[in-house]
């Protein structure tokens, strides 16, 4: 009974629930991004909503946050915590795309939130995967 | 084979060749996860070296060094247990074990695998993701090796399973879990998941909880199987509460994972179900606590007694543990301790205070039912050792909560949002992890190397049962 619960909670979150509101074209540049993000294991120094390593900021909005341009001088100098990676003009190109498109899905760290009585704080997510406009 | 005495195997007869090849590949196991163990306290402490001083020892990088020392962690848990699953099915009189030269095969491949992954990452081979950032080619050796580790244990396990004890059916599902959760954190691979962050995130953590509770199911069945193996008390294998925690562990194993992924925008319901799951270890606490209670006066009774020793500290570390984990499971707290570094003192607890002291625990039972006993001297070092990490492990923990704890205070409170400047205000408890961390690696060190000269230099098994 364990194991059926656990097969079709698996299907549903693999189906439903994990969707963005707002689709996304992952372009072939996003997918460049992507697999440069995982070839040169950013993750151990840098967080996408708060999961990753902490030798770095949380890039997911970072975009929105400090613009193109500041991340593309921190993408091509490197900083004393930072490698010089040597980056081509549409490698950095592909990066700030796949980092503009995590930005697009949501807000890290949640900014509205409410608590209730039980603990849980039911809108302090999706509020830009809901509705980009507001 | 380079292990056994080769007169005393030439004197052998089949059935008892065949034993000796079990015990030596669990010692194989056992010996290389001791060696695993001292490689991810030195790059432990490389890494908080170089989280303080960035500029320190770019022959490796951090992005390097950090896979590398999670990656021998890993080795050091898996390698034991699995060693000590070999091990304690060889004593099992009811047990033959199913074809025992394939458990050197699957030795050699996992061997192999590791291998070839630390190579990667010293060489800046990336191209998985968090915790498996290996090129996923070099996970088709990792899983081959699962399988057959698989299949020795079912075809070894006597029928009906119904009759196993408890920790029988913790290693078993442990396989089974790491094979699907294993698969699962592949599934990145596939556009339909990797090409929505979302569903990738969320399917990630969803296997990597999976993960995680499937090495639980392991070392949490090497502690039974051990406290059996010296009370012989069969209601720990047999009675309902074990086989109730074995089910709410197992319940947790599939479902709690979704603390991880508060903050990811899933639909809410995934948050509700992970809260719900992740508050059941509320009756994990309560039936543990009331057990340590219990047990406390044969604790004190037989602490001459290092597995003794190593079990008790280890019920102190998943008291303090599992309160850490169900206060940062409360999504309202959640919200302030996630990406801090409480979550890495919450995961270095575990990985330390619990899996490592269980772990040794067994070593220690192993190497003293197969070897020599140890000196008076190698004793009294290993007692140091004993107290040295325990008493830094508290400093270590100690300092991570207090950076986690000021990052969040000034991030959320102070919405104090530049990173260096909150870097700067943790900057005190990141300089103190590192002399902890040495004095860590000191401790585990004096109980590391007199258990591995007993692993290597060969001696009549003692049988310390029998002896007292």
């Amino acid at each position: 009974m364990l194991l059926t619960a656990f097969i079709g909670y698996s299907g549903i979150v693999y189906f439903l629930g994990t969707e963005t509101a707002k689709p996304i074209e992952f372009s072939q540049e996003i997918q460049k991004g992507k697999r440069l993000w995982n070839a040169h294991n950013c993750v151990a120094c840098h967080q996408l909503y708060g999961l990753g390593g902490f030798m770095g900021p949380d890039l997911t909005n970072t975009i929105s946050a400090k613009g193109e341009a500041y991340a593309r001088a921190f993408i091509l100098g490197g900083t004393l915590r930072m490698p010089n990676f040597h980056f081509s003009e549409t490698e950095v190109q592909a990066l700030i795309a796949f980092l503009s498109s995590v930005d697009s899905t949501g807000t890290s760290p949640p900014t509205t939130f409410k608590a209730t009585w039980f603990g849980t704080i039911p809108s302090y997510t999706k509020e830009k995967n809901s509705d980009p406009s507001e | 084979m380079t292990l056994l005495n080769r007169e005393t195997q030439a004197d052998l007869g089949h059935e008892e060749e065949t034993v000796l090849k079990a015990k030596t590949s669990s010692l194989l196991f056992v010996g290389t996860g001791l060696v695993a163990l001292l490689g991810t306290l030195l790059f432990g402490l490389i890494v908080s070296v170089q989280y303080s001083f960035p500029d320190w020892f770019q022959v490796i990088p951090f992005y390097k060094t950090r896979p590398i020392h999670v990656t021998l962690a890993l080795t050091w848990i898996f390698f034991t247990a699995i060693g000590g699953v070999y091990h304690y099915l060889r004593q099992d009189p009811k047990v033959r074990l199913w074809v025992p030269r394939l458990s050197f095969v699957h030795f050699g491949i996992l061997l192999l695998a590791e291998t070839l992954i630390l190579f990667a990452y010293l060489a800046g081979l990336f191209g998985g993701r968090e915790y498996l950032e290996y090129p996923p080619l070099l996970s088709v050796p990792v899983f081959a090796g699962w399988i057959i580790f698989g299949m020795i244990c079912f075809k070894s396990l006597p029928r009906p399973f119904t009759k196993l004890p408890v920790y029988y059916w913790m290693w078993a599902t442990g396989i089974l879990i790491f094979i699907y959760a294993f698969f699962e954190a592949h599934l990145w691979l596939l556009p339909f998941f990797g090409e929505n962050i979302i569903r990738d995130i969320t399917v990630q953590w969803k296997s990597l909880g999976s993960l995680v509770a499937s090495w639980n199911m392991f070392v949490y069945g090497t502690a039974i199987c051990l406290m059996y193996r010296i009370n012989k008390d069969e209601a720990l294998i047999h009675g309902r509460r074990s086989f109730f925690l074995f089910f709410l562990a197992l319940f947790n194993a599939f479902f709690n994972w979704g603390h991880h992924t508060y903050i990811v925008p899933a639909a809410p319901w995934v948050v509700y179900i992970a809260y719900g799951v992740s508050m059941t270890e509320l009756i994990v606490l309560y039936m543990v606590i009331r057990g340590w209670l219990k047990s406390l006066p044969n604790v004190k009774k037989h602490r001459h007694i290092f597995p003794y020793r190593f079990l008790f500290a280890s019920e102190v570390w998943i008291i303090l543990n599992l309160v850490l984990a169900i206060a940062i499971s409360i999504p309202a707290i959640n919200l302030y301790t996630h990406g801090t570094h409480i979550t890495v003192a919450h995961s270095m607890g575990s990985t330390i205070g619990i899996n490592t002291m269980i772990l040794l625990a067994s070593a220690f039972f192993i190497c003293s039912e197969v070897r020599k006993p140890m000196s008076q001297k190698a004793l009294t070092s290993a007692t140091w050792g004993f107290y040295l990490t325990n008493v830094s492990l508290v400093v270590f923990l100690g300092c991570l909560v207090g950076a986690g704890v000021t990052r969040s205070y000034l991030t959320t409170t102070q919405e104090i949002l530049n990173f260096q400047s909150v870097q700067n205000a943790i900057r005190p408890f990141m300089l103190a992890l590192v002399p902890s961390g040495a004095v860590l690696l000191i401790g585990l060190f004096l109980n590391i190397f007199p258990l591995t000269m007993m692993i290597i230099k060969p001696g009549k098994a003692i049988d310390p049962l029998k002896k007292s």
